[in-house]
């Protein structure tokens, strides 16, 4: 299992991780990374935005795919992750340590699995 | 349910980027191929900075219209002699290879054999020169996420003035976002209508007989919102 125990995954491929401060990092599994390929551009969220949980939030492109990528959490965009956004090879090579946002004032959760119900989840696709 | 076949008349590029995005919207697991075309445009990637990409002065003096898709990719050049697909389903069900093959045959029912070049694009094979670009677009990463997979077919197109709108007109910027990448093109010397029934016919006989329609077939007012946001500046010129 390559998941980490840290955090918690969302149907959709993305992880989170809450802090103790109420916010919450975002960033996408690395099962999602090796479905996309070669990630070629960022397009991070900007501060201040209002996201809601489930929904799109920003989007990746690797070779001449742009794919959505969807918010885990309700809240607001306190800040984005500029190193991502400099170098969006980054999320291949380490999706674990590349969040994409931090959010904060978190209104509502999608549905959050363990990184041991996410494995089982991830083994039931394709 | 029967697959639906699409056809444009509108030459308008925002109207008809708001049609392809408002069938893949609305698709509902259905699988389309639509078929289109648009007056002098040049088209650029979600990604990209149009001034780095292209000549928008000589465009301008032209009557060439800038527009941006949804789909990754580079720029490239649409007159009325290049046509466009899109194949829409859901991401489970889209094969890139199937619409290729699609493609080819449609093309070798008039003795052009093709083969596959750079990143996903469409060659004559006797040349290797590229006749046809294509870009992906994805809506989640779900298996029912609705997906699309479009393209260009260059059948008879002004190749030299596509040359100059996508020189841009100060190489020495500092470029932002995803870039293009040249390619040596051809067009496939092919009347735009015969190519469009043989792909017509060959995606019948791949998935059975299709239902048609023309592009009213896209809710309206999801069209004109959809046309707003895709045709201001804040769209074609942030990246």
């Amino acid at each position: 299992m390559s998941e980490k125990n840290d955090r918690l995954y969302s149907r959709q491929h993305e992880w989170v991780i809450f802090k103790d401060d109420g916010t919450c990092l975002v960033g996408i599994s690395d099962y999602a990374q090796k479905e996309l390929g070669n990630i070629v551009f960022a397009n991070l969220p900007e501060e201040g935005d209002e996201v809601t949980a489930d929904t799109p939030f920003c989007d990746v492109e690797s070779i001449k795919t742009v794919s959505d990528v969807y918010t885990p959490v309700s809240g607001k965009v306190i800040s984005v992750n500029v190193e991502v956004m400099d170098n969006p090879t980054l999320i291949n090579s380490d999706p674990y340590g590349s969040w994409f946002a931090v959010i904060g004032d978190i209104t509502a959760k999608g549905e959050l699995l363990s990184a041991e119900e996410y494995d089982e989840y991830i083994k039931t696709l394709k | 349910m029967k697959p639906l076949i699409v056809t444009g008349s509108s030459v308008d590029p925002y109207k008809n980027l708001a049609i392809e995005e408002t069938l893949l919207r609305s698709c509902e697991g259905r699988r389309i191929l639509y078929l289109w075309q648009n007056d002098k445009t040049v088209v650029i990637g979600r990604h990209q900075d149009a001034v780095a990409e292209c000549n928008l002065e000589k465009m301008e003096e032209d009557g060439v219209t800038l527009a941006k898709r949804i789909s990754g990719g580079g720029a490239v050049y649409h007159d009325m002699g290049n046509m466009n697909f899109t194949f829409i389903a859901p991401r489970a069900v889209l094969s890139v290879d199937e619409n290729f093959e699609i493609i080819s045959e449609a093309v070798k029912a008039f003795g052009i054999e093709t083969c596959r070049t750079g990143n996903n694009d469409l060659g004559v094979a006797e040349t290797g020169a590229k006749f046809s670009g294509s870009a992906f677009y994805q809506s989640g990463p779900d298996d029912d996420a609705p997906c699309f997979h479009h393209g260009t077919i260059l059948c008879s197109c002004d190749i030299e003035k596509m040359a100059q709108y996508l020189t841009p007109s100060s190489a020495k910027l500092e470029r932002h976002g995803v870039q293009s990448i040249r390619a040596r093109v051809t067009n496939l010397g092919l009347e735009i209508s015969d190519v469009k029934e043989s792909i017509i016919r060959v995606f019948e006989e791949r998935l059975g007989e299709a239902d048609r329609a023309g592009e009213e077939t896209a809710d309206a007012a999801k069209v004109e919102e959809a046309m707003q946001r895709l045709s201001s500046q804040e769209w074609l010129f942030s990246i």
